[in-house]
């Protein structure tokens, strides 16, 4: 498995899920996981070291990855990478991120494991430079450095199977050049989290992850609609917005009575968890994990709605929650990986 | 003050004593010329009204009327511009007509001293006949001869009689107050029976106030200044010469050889250009020898039109030049070429003006090879097409051609580097002349990494770029597993050249010309190529070239005449820019490929030379050669399904864009049309 950051130095969720993916498979194979150690003002040099387990590589090199064509011209970090894919023989290669190895490391492992099938997670950094290439209208002087970065981009590609996280995205990749026959479209893998009751409390907590603008405006809306709505039998309704900066949300939290709140405590403690309507499947993922069921946001008026209708009926809620799946066990887990991999193409 | 005038009109100056003790002067402007500059101050302590002008950043003295000390104490000076020219009048003296050659401006503006009165005047007019002077004739003008040391005096005698006995042989003659001298005199019709004498006399301090010519046998003739004046008019030497031209043409006399050598200077060495007459401003910033002429380029101003030619002088050898006259970046230039096979050395412009003059300009050292290509090209500006024929038939074509071939014929050395695992018998050799943007070969670099049994020759055809270049192959092998050899000419070539090249070192059956720009992105697509030149009948197969937005850059190229371009054809891509057509299955046939991504047996590109040297720096190759395989029977073919991106003339580099980047497609489109398309 390959990330960006070792979620021990504090990666990113791809890093995390990445992680989650080495752990699960190495119940059922031999893995190894090779990450960035950052900082990004390493010293001088290149350096592979592995502080947290025999299994698991981080990489120290000087900054020279190039953001704009994914591209790692340090030779001497590539030499060190090239000594190390010697040595492991790794039959399957999951690159959850291209940072920082760049795309030389698909020639690399072209060169050192001919064999090797390379595996790589298509997250929404990626997908949306694939979108923003084959897209929109660009500035002139963008197009020659934008086509040479998607042309290395898809040059490499094209020698891996790309899980898509979603069947949407399918159409972009196939836009994008990329071979049908190798886009595998497979959810993400439910993080690792204990599922549980949420802590008791006097409030009803809703989680809303990642809101986009359309979600924003209609979280505001709803926002204002319940703030004039008594709560029924003294239990409040709270909805904890986790995401950036949003001036329409931070107007509509500072109402009076406005059940929103501009920080979050974490879906383990909500009840239930609203799911943001552009690239909702990581966050579905979440919630599964956490057996929290989940809504959809939509329009304000229905949000507000749904969530009143909730807060008077504890018992829909209880239903809805007893009715989830339960979630895989880790055995399970990492089989269910193992078949994936096992059934890509060569 | 100042005043805007528009002639016809007449006034009357009036000079105050402070105005002639300060030489305070009425100015009568025209643009940036003075028309008319009227002063009154001491000449060799005497008063003196002094009339002349400032044309063309030069002062020209034309008038000088002495002043008796009455006529100083409070003089009164009579302007006029008249619908038939400028009349002074002197205090007490008769109207003279000042520079009677030049046209009278439609308006000017007035600026006078501030203690100069102006008045009203009516226009006067001129004495029915020349007022007689006193003695035997007309001393009418003395003039200088820039650069010869001599200047020239014009008589007129009213009784042509003695014409033979002064123009036979020198005759002693005597101005001012010096000793005689022998002088040779030609003679020409005056009119009216009257006798003009024209004579070139040594420069001397002598003031041109009167004549005295000692001819042997008869009594001795006085000249005169016209009357009213002490001293004989002295015109600016253009106006001088320009009222003489006819006359000199038909003088008689046995001195006419001497004065015209003396007005085509001896040839020195120096630059006598500037002496000229007229105001003739010729600079040559480029000299460029070549096997079929020389070429001269520089910006050039002549505008009393007096030039009558120029000439090339290289030794004692003169040449005449064939000239375009083109707005240049300055707005004046010119691009000439002389008959003067390449040469080495000095060399000079020679400038001959109508009257006869003659001057020189030293001209720059001579420049050879690409830095005079390049400057030639962008130098020439912008040609009118209805001048293209014969701005390249008559002046630059065939030089630059041959200045090419010249700098292609030098020996060069050409190291070659190897990176990477080379296969022993590649299938194909893809050949890629570098120039200019090293950012573009990354991608490129990447893409053409998973060719294992084909060889890349990468062609460094920009010396300068060196030192970026090899460490930067070096890393793309490394960084993507390229094998490619690096070959490192010791001088930029041109596309062709440099792609020849990377001919004579390819190994492979089939050799691909690739621009540094057009990125393969389609699986197969060196395959389908090369299986299209299984065919034996097949002499050269392109791939299709898209744009990165997917509309089509090239899918064969016809031929076509181009009306805006004086007919000239050029190769055309049909449907450029649109939607590419559905892919023809197998090889279609079409008349010609574009060099960006040509492939072709190595043994028929090396039978034909690859592409033609004659065609300079990188344009049309591709068409001769396509031409070529035409004429002798051999098809070229699209092979649609083989898809390269081409991000066009992203990989010319420092000349791609500009004048000079548009010349060097018309010269190449002029060869390529002499060739191909009939003269």
């Amino acid at each position: 498995m390959v990330a960006a950051r070792h979620p021990a130095l504090g990666g990113s969720p791809a890093d995390a899920a990445a992680f989650r993916a080495f752990r699960l498979l190495s119940r059922v194979a031999e893995a190894w996981f090779l990450a960035g150690a950052g900082p990004s003002r390493p010293p001088p040099g290149v350096r592979i070291f592995q502080p947290f387990g025999p299994a698991e590589f981080l990489v120290e090199a000087e900054a020279g990855f190039g953001s704009m064509d994914l591209t790692q011209p340090d030779l001497h970090l590539l030499d060190r990478l090239g000594d190390l894919l010697r040595r492991l023989r790794p039959e399957l290669v999951h690159l959850h991120d291209l940072a920082p190895f760049g795309v030389e490391l698909f020639a690399l492992l072209r060169r050192e494991c001919p064999r090797a099938r390379i595996v790589v997670t298509l997250d929404a950094g990626l997908a949306q430079r694939i979108g923003l290439v084959s897209g929109a209208p660009e500035e002139e002087e963008e197009k020659v450095p934008r086509f040479l970065a998607a042309a290395l981009l898809r040059r490499f590609l094209r020698e891996a199977t790309v899980l898509l996280p979603n069947e949407g995205l399918r159409a972009a990749c196939k836009g994008f050049g990329l071979d049908p026959a190798r886009l595998v479209v497979s959810p993400p893998l439910p993080p690792e989290a204990e599922a549980g009751e949420p802590p008791p409390s006097r409030h009803f907590l809703v989680a809303a992850a990642f809101p986009g603008p359309g979600d924003a405006a209609s979280l505001a809306a709803a926002a204002g609609l319940l703030a004039s709505l008594p709560p029924p039998e003294g239990r409040r309704l709270r909805i904890e917005v986790h995401g950036g900066p949003d001036a329409m949300l931070e107007h509509a939290a500072g109402q009076p009575g406005s059940p929103l709140v501009l920080s979050s405590a974490g879906m383990a403690a909500a009840h239930l968890v609203l799911l943001p309507s552009r690239d909702p499947e990581p966050v579905v993922a979440m919630a599964a994990a956490h057996r929290r069921p989940t809504l959809r946001i939509g329009s304000g008026a229905a949000l507000a709605e749904s969530l009143m209708r909730l807060l008077e009926a504890p018992g829909e809620l209880a239903a809805l929650q007893a009715a989830l799946a339960p979630p895989a066990s880790e055995a399970g887990a990492a089989a269910a990986l193992l078949s994936l991999y096992r059934g890509l193409p060569a | 003050m100042s005043a805007f005038l528009r002639p016809p009109f007449a006034q009357s100056l009036s000079f105050a004593p402070r105005a002639m003790a300060q030489s305070q002067s009425a100015n009568y402007h025209q643009g940036e010329d003075i028309r008319l500059h009227v002063v009154i101050r001491g000449v060799q302590g005497e008063p003196h009204l002094i009339v002349n002008d400032f044309l063309d950043g030069q002062w020209g003295e034309e008038l000088l009327f002495p002043l008796s000390a009455t006529e100083a104490q409070a003089p009164s000076v009579g302007v006029a511009f008249a619908a038939d020219g400028i009349l002074v009048t002197p205090p007490g003296g008769a109207p003279a007509p000042f520079r009677p050659a030049r046209p009278v401006p439609a308006s000017v503006v007035l600026r006078l001293g501030p203690d100069i009165a102006l008045g009203e005047s009516g226009v006067p007019a001129l004495p029915a006949a020349p007022p007689v002077p006193e003695g035997d004739g007309t001393f009418d003008a003395c003039g200088p001869l820039p650069g010869t040391g001599h200047r020239l005096l014009v008589l007129r005698l009213a009784d042509a009689t003695p014409e033979a006995a002064l123009t036979a042989a020198p005759v002693p003659l005597r101005l001012g107050g010096s000793g005689a001298s022998p002088v040779s005199l030609l003679a020409f019709d005056a009119g009216e029976g009257q006798l003009g004498l024209i004579a070139a006399v040594p420069e001397s301090e002598m003031e041109a106030t009167g004549v005295e010519i000692l001819p042997p046998g008869l009594p001795p003739l006085r000249f005169s200044p016209p009357a009213g004046s002490r001293i004989a008019p002295r015109p600016l030497p253009e106006d001088l010469l320009a009222r003489l031209r006819r006359h000199l043409a038909e003088a008689r006399g046995a001195g006419k050889p001497e004065l015209e050598r003396l007005l085509q200077r001896a040839f020195t060495g120096r630059s006598t250009a500037g002496w000229l007459s007229s105001p003739v401003r010729i600079q040559v910033a480029r000299v460029v020898p070549t096997e079929a002429g020389t070429l001269l380029q520089g910006s050039f101003s002549d505008p009393h039109q007096a030039v009558a030619a120029l000439r090339l002088r290289h030794g004692d050898a003169r040449f005449d030049l064939a000239w375009i006259d083109v707005p240049a970046n300055d707005g004046q230039g010119f691009t000439a070429r002389a008959p003067a096979s390449a040469w080495t050395g000095e060399a000079w412009l020679e400038v001959e003006l109508h009257s006869g003059e003659t001057g020189t300009l030293s001209l720059p050292a001579p420049s050879w090879g690409l830095p005079a290509l390049r400057g030639l090209l962008e130098g020439i500006g912008a040609i009118p097409a209805e001048r293209l024929d014969q701005a390249f038939d008559a002046v630059l074509g065939a030089p630059l051609v041959a200045l090419n071939r010249a700098r292609l014929a030098q020996p060069m050395a050409v190291e070659e580097r190897v990176f990477g695992a080379m296969p022993d018998a590649p299938r194909a050799s893809l050949v890629i002349p570098l120039h200019g943007r090293l950012d573009l070969l990354t991608a490129q670099a990447a893409l053409l990494s998973d060719l294992p049994g084909d060889e890349v020759i990468l062609v460094l055809d920009d010396p300068p770029r060196r030192e970026a270049a090899v460490p930067l192959v070096a890393a793309l092998s490394r960084r993507f597993g390229l094998a490619a050899r690096l070959l490192l000419p010791a001088e930029q070539r041109g596309f062709g050249p440099a792609s020849n090249l990377g001919l004579e070192r390819a190994r492979g059956r089939v050799v691909v010309f690739l621009n540094a720009d057009a990125f393969p992105e389609s699986p197969g697509w060196l395959d389908r190529l090369v299986a299209a030149l299984d065919d034996p009948s097949i002499g050269a197969a392109g791939a299709r070239l898209l744009y990165p937005d997917g509309s089509l850059q090239h899918g064969g190229m016809v031929p076509e005449a181009a009306a805006d371009r004086a007919g000239w054809v050029f190769p055309e891509h049909p449907g450029k820019g649109l939607r590419p057509p559905a892919a023809a299955p197998a090889p279609r046939d079409v008349p010609a490929l574009t060099g960006a991504c040509l492939a072709m047996r190595r043994e028929v590109a090396r039978r034909y030379g690859g592409f033609d040297p004659a065609y300079v720096i990188g344009d049309f190759e591709d068409a001769d050669l396509c031409a070529k395989l035409a004429r002798d029977g051999l098809r070229r073919v699209m092979a649609d399904t083989a898809e390269v991106t081409h991000l066009e003339r992203q990989s010319q580099g420092r000349f791609a864009a500009g004048q000079g980047r548009w010349n060097l497609t018309l010269l190449n489109a002029w060869t390529y049309n002499r060739r191909w398309h009939g003269g």
